[in-house]
């Protein structure tokens, strides 16, 4: 919304000492965010009135014309100028050299120059009103006319701003921030908030009584109280569909409203000013003088901007006693609105609620000025001050014009609020000292009516604050608060209750895990959203019937919720790839399953389970490097965590490259897997030229474990052999295989570790040799020679017996 | 003859300090030392002399000989030494081996220091669902029952449920401080924690905007907590993360949670507050909501409003995170771009 700074000022003297940047911070520490400080003479800089006082042809062209041109104090100038309207004897707008003008409204702001058209010279430009932004206040007649000054003459030579009054600073102010606000949503609630922050008094909106008359029989019903709480309409003769003065014309252009004419610009006037939309019926169209504000019974109605609209039975509409004229507090009908022969208007300012207008202009798709401020909330009393303000403006123009009806229908008056509160309350929860005084004063200047009694203060709020935006004690500390600026309160350090030492063992955790995948797994973490794109779960074959779905998902082909992470990180290898050979990626992020586990969150909320997934890849030319690497992450995890991994063959991973395939259990549970992904996936999902390998863990069941309780072995007193063995078999032996009979076949053997695998050229086909290591030891003796050796015999005579393995010589 | 002795030992001491080389060194130490060197006749004829003479002569024999020995050895490391650092091994200038370290997410990486700073002032970590019903993703949140928020232009309501209300409507957790309810349904006051976690909205996406974007929410429930206080904490807090001191303002600012609320924004780094494009020619940038907990809110908690106090902040961890590192496109955050994520 745009505020003027000059329109503030009929309200409320602004202190002089400050700059329009100064004013601008303050409204946004204690009221509302202003977004930009327009300051509007900027953009009139050189541009001065002239009179053209001679008009000759351009000797070297036809549509141009030398106007001499008055220009005050700079004398009389020559000016080469195409507008056909131009006359001798008007006043025009001329932009002399310096000046930043738009040629023929387009393209970017040009810097004018003397200089010579077609061989004449030419001083400055005369403007056509599109030239210096200004098609609102004077639109354009003819494609080729200029701006025509001459229905407000002045003396030649003042500058273009001081004619339009535009020495003004506009404050652009986020709308947003004033969504809590309907109060502020005209100039004389901005005022009253500039008049508590720099403790100034606000002047009263001019006085105005309109007494209830029945000249004209005007009947006024409201169906239900609860849509529409009050509606004054007044019926006003002998006017004239005229031009507003230039005044209120550049008053509306300046906030961004387009004039239209007299009537129509009075009640946006008003709207600006006091924040209430009104709007004013062409007398003619109302059928038998009745006004009933009533639910739509499924009619049409031609709205003013031609649109033809069907209303449902759910939107308010103001009608007369046969067909809706307007949708309430929203859009006016095109037929019943003031047209240019009209003489007699029915005015109405009424209050609608909110939920209504925003129902209704949201069916609609209409935003308008008018809803915006109806949707926020105003209260019932400014219906009043709207309607006086409109009927005390058109008086000041049309002095003739008369009253002939006046009815405000109010049926249910909305109650006072009064909150008591006490000063040592506010103090404390400020952290500052202010007086009695001090916050009697503030209060008073926003509004409130103030009582106090031995440091109590009783408050009466002021209607345009009791629309639900005023009830608490804690809104009054907001008040006094903010005023005074949040920021320029002293820094108090908190008073904190020390309670007990804070554990947090499932975060410490997770923040262990993943600094170990990324610092040591060498893994880089990624965040992918919580939804899952077809093509990947497409590729990777995962069942999306049993997802969670979105109403309004970001896209057709992400509407499921993640049951997975791969998917997610399938698709960041297919971007990574192109870039990197090799690499690692992971994701702790959550899933969304439908199935019995609820989360109990409270009392009130089941929530669906939505486990914590630790999810990673690994990406490598070479498959078995992938895999090993992914491997050796979640053994790391294993010892991290001091919670066993096992790993066991799975074969229902229907993703999975062959055999390539393992669920992880700890403590009996299975709590993930590791595999390759498909060939045809990787192809499916425009993965090229790489093997990925494919982990998760939940982490949610994993913190659930038990860990053993630390311990630590005894160090050996007598030496450790160490041997080392390579052994003969076939391919397909696993080494999980070998490894447990090795360490069945002696007492003495601790540890055996794997070494090395080898398969090449100089085995025969199908074989392999499997190098490993075995810690021998006693713990009572130092081992003999015959001990290791009978060792190595029973390792030997086992794995061939069992595995058909022989000694490598 | 102890002249003669000196005399040689003088000699001696100068030959080795000229041999630069072990070879020349080598040949020194036979000259004296060998079967027919200097030192090794005199000790020869030493069987000549009577017992008086032996024992002095004898004495200074060896006091030469072992400070000679001293000298020869000393002579050797120099030369040992001086060969050593002449050597040239290998390039040094080939980069190390790759110790292969890999990355934690920019914002998980700030999550930490805000995690690290608040628990020195000890503040507990809170992790919720990001799948939330109605009741606690706004009722209990103080929202008008028509509040645009709920609207499915701004939210991600899960299919099948957005006709219903309350909880049986579930939606993408659109902000934390629902969830937060929750703590404090668990935990009696006084408490103080932090509540880090990604949030969704239905919105389109730019630069500026996403729809999953990272929030930091703490909030301290206590006896009394002033506004002052907050804003003192938060400077402590954004000096500890930034590594220098940080100018924050606080202004007035509406959330139907709070009562009151308040706008914490900080002076952009990217121009020093004279305005860029960065701030949108402010000077501020604005970097996270906050206020008084609304006694409403309390209530869902089954907390007495007239006994406790709540001071909420909300940090948007996306934005903190660009200003710290001068990024331009919060999009980043989510693109998986391993070009982007091992920068940090």
């Amino acid at each position: 919304m745009k505020i003027s700074l000059n329109w503030i000022q009929d309200f409320v003297d602004l202190p002089k000492d400050l700059t329009p940047e100064q004013i601008s911070y303050d409204l946004t520490m204690s009221t509302v965010e202003v977004e930009e400080v327009i300051d509007l003479k900027k953009n009139f800089e050189s541009i001065l009135v002239g009179k053209v006082v001679e008009l000759k042809p351009h000797p070297d062209a036809d549509k141009l014309r030398i106007a001499m041109t008055d220009l005050g104090e700079l004398g009389i100038k020559q000016v080469v100028c195409g507008g056909e309207n131009l006359e001798q004897g008007m006043y025009v707008a001329v932009a002399i050299p310096g000046a930043k003008v738009r040629w023929h409204g387009e393209g970017d702001l040009v810097k004018l120059k003397e200089t010579k058209i077609r061989g004449e010279a030419s001083f400055g430009m005369i403007c056509a009103s599109c030239e210096v932004g200004l098609a609102d206040l004077y639109p354009e007649k003819g494609e080729k006319d200029i701006m025509d000054l001459s229905a407000r003459p002045a003396d030649a030579g003042t500058p273009l701003a001081d004619y339009l009054d535009y020495n003004d600073i506009i404050l652009d102010i986020d709308n947003k921030s004033l969504t809590n606000r309907p109060d502020l949503w005209g100039h004389y609630g901005m005022a009253r908030e500039f008049s508590a922050i720099y403790k100034v008094p606000l002047k009263d909106l001019p006085n105005t009584t309109v007494k209830n008359t029945k000249k004209d029989n005007l009947k006024i019903n409201i169906e239900d109280p609860k849509r529409c709480n009050r509606y004054i309409g007044t019926t006003i003769d002998n006017i004239k569909v005229e031009e507003s003065p230039l005044w209120m014309k550049a008053r509306l252009a300046k906030v961004g409203q387009r004039p239209i004419n007299l009537l129509v610009d009075i009640t946006n006037y008003a709207m600006f000013t006091v924040g209430q939309p009104l709007h004013a019926f062409d007398s003619r169209e109302i059928k038998d003088n009745t006004i009933n504000i009533r639910l739509s019974k499924n009619e049409t109605l031609t709205l003013l901007d031609d649109k033809e609209i069907e209303i449902s039975n759910d939107d308010l509409v103001i009608a007369d006693s046969s067909a809706p004229l307007a949708l309430a507090g929203v859009m006016g009908g095109k037929n019943s609105g003031v047209s240019n022969d009209t003489t007699k208007i029915i005015l109405e300012a009424a209050h609608f609620s909110h939920l209504n207008i925003r129902r209704t202009a949201r069916n609609f798709g209409l935003r308008t000025e008018s809803s915006m401020r109806f949707e926020k909330g105003i209260d019932s009393n400014r219906a009043k001050t709207g309607s006086d303000f409109f009927i005390h403006t058109l008086k000041q123009i049309q002095p003739d014009m008369q009253i002939t009806a006046h009815a405000d229908e109010y049926p249910v008056k909305s109650s006072e609020i009064k909150i008591e509160v006490a000063l040592n309350y506010i103090n404390t929860r400020i952290g500052h000292d202010f007086t009695a005084k001090d916050v009697t004063s503030t209060l008073e200047l926003l509004g409130y009516v103030v009582k106090e009694k031995k440091e109590v203060f009783t408050i009466t709020v002021p209607e345009f604050r009791a629309t639900g935006d005023i009830s608490l004690q804690e809104d009054i500390v907001e008040e006094i608060a903010r005023i005074h600026g949040l920021d320029n309160l002293d820094f108090i350090p908190p008073q904190i209750t020390l309670t007990s030492a804070i554990s947090t063992p499932t975060y410490s955790t997770e923040r262990q895990i993943r600094e170990f995948l990324s610092f040591t797994a060498g893994l880089n973490e990624v965040f992918t959203y919580p939804w899952m794109e077809n093509k990947f779960t497409d590729a990777i074959g995962i069942d999306t019937s049993d997802a969670f779905k979105l109403s309004d998902p970001p896209s057709p082909e992400t509407e499921n919720l993640k049951t997975s992470l791969l998917p997610n990180l399938l698709q960041a290898v297919s971007s990574n790839v192109r870039y990197f050979d090799s690499f690692g990626l992971f994701e702790i992020g959550r899933i969304f399953t439908k199935d019995e586990d609820l989360i109990h969150s409270s009392k009130e909320e089941n929530l669906p389970n939505q486990p914590k997934i630790i999810a990673g890849v690994v990406t490598n030319k070479d498959e078995k490097t992938a895999f090993l690497k992914a491997k050796g992450a979640l053994e790391g995890l294993s010892k991290l965590t001091k919670i066993n991994f096992r790993f066991l063959d799975s074969s229902n991973v229907k993703y999975a490259k062959g055999n390539v395939s393992l669920s992880i259990s700890a403590n009996g549970k299975e709590v993930g897997l590791l595999c390759l992904i498909a060939d045809r996936v990787l192809r499916k999902a425009d993965v090229k030229h790489a093997n990925v390998a494919y982990f998760e863990i939940n982490f949610t069941e994993l913190a659930k474990l038990n860990k053993p309780a630390p311990s630590y072995k005894e160090l050996a007193k007598f030496p450790e052999i160490d041997f080392e063995l390579s052994v003969l078999f076939d391919e397909k032996v696993a080494w999980s295989d070998i490894s447990s009979i090795v360490k069945k076949s002696n007492s003495l053997i601790k540890e055996v570790s794997f070494f090395t695998e080898y398969q090449g050229k100089q085995l025969p086909e199908g074989k392999k040799s499997v190098s490993f290591n075995m810690k021998l030891a006693d713990k009572n003796a130092t081992l003999t020679s015959e001990q290791s050796q009978e060792v190595m015999d029973n390792v030997l005579t086992n794995l061939n017996k069992k595995l058909g393995g022989e000694l490598r010589s | 003859m102890i002249n003669e002795i000196s005399q040689i030992s003088q000699t001696a001491l100068s030959d080795i300090e000229k041999a630069n080389t072990l070879e020349l060194l080598k040949e020194t130490e036979t000259r004296f030392f060998g079967k027919k060197g200097e030192f090794t006749s005199i000790l020869k004829g030493l069987k000549d002399l009577s017992v008086e003479e032996k024992k002095n002569i004898g004495q200074a024999v060896n006091k030469s000989k072992s400070q000679l020995q001293e000298a020869l050895n000393q002579k050797r490391e120099d030369i040992l030494a001086q060969e050593e650092s002449n050597k040239f091994l290998f390039d040094t200038s080939i980069p190390g081996e790759d110790t292969n370290r890999g990355t934690i997410h920019p914002i998980i990486q700030t999550m930490y220091d805000l995690n690290d700073a608040f628990a020195s002032l000890g503040f507990d970590v809170y992790d919720g669902p990001e799948i939330s019903s109605e009741l606690y993703a706004f009722d209990n949140l103080n929202f008008d029952d028509d509040h645009p928020a709920r609207e499915s232009m701004d939210t991600y309501w899960v299919s099948g449920t957005e006709d219903k209300k309350a909880s049986e409507r579930m939606c993408l957790r659109p902000h934390l401080t629902g969830g937060s309810i929750r703590y404090m349904q668990n935990n009696k006051p006084p408490f103080r924690f932090v509540y880090p976690g990604r949030v969704f909205r239905n919105e389109s996406t730019d630069a500026g905007h996403e729809r999953a974007f990272f929030q930091y929410e703490a909030l301290i429930v206590d006896k009394e907590i002033p506004f002052s206080s907050v804003q003192l904490m938060v400077n402590t807090i954004l000096e500890k993360v930034f590594g220098q001191k940080v100018k924050t303002r606080m202004r007035t600012g509406f959330f139907p949670f709070t009562e009151p609320g308040y706008e914490i924004d900080m002076q952009c780094l990217v121009c020093g507050g004279k305005g860029c494009s960065v701030c949108g020619q402010t000077g501020w940038v604005e970097l996270m909501p906050g206020g008084a907990t609304h006694p409403n809110v309390f209530k869902s908690a089954n907390i007495d409003p007239t006994k406790w106090q709540g001071m909420y902040i909300n940090i948007g961890l996306d934005r903190l995170v660009m200003m710290k590192y001068g990024i331009k496109d919060i999009r980043l955050f989510h693109s998986t771009d391993l070009r982007f994520l091992t920068q940090f």
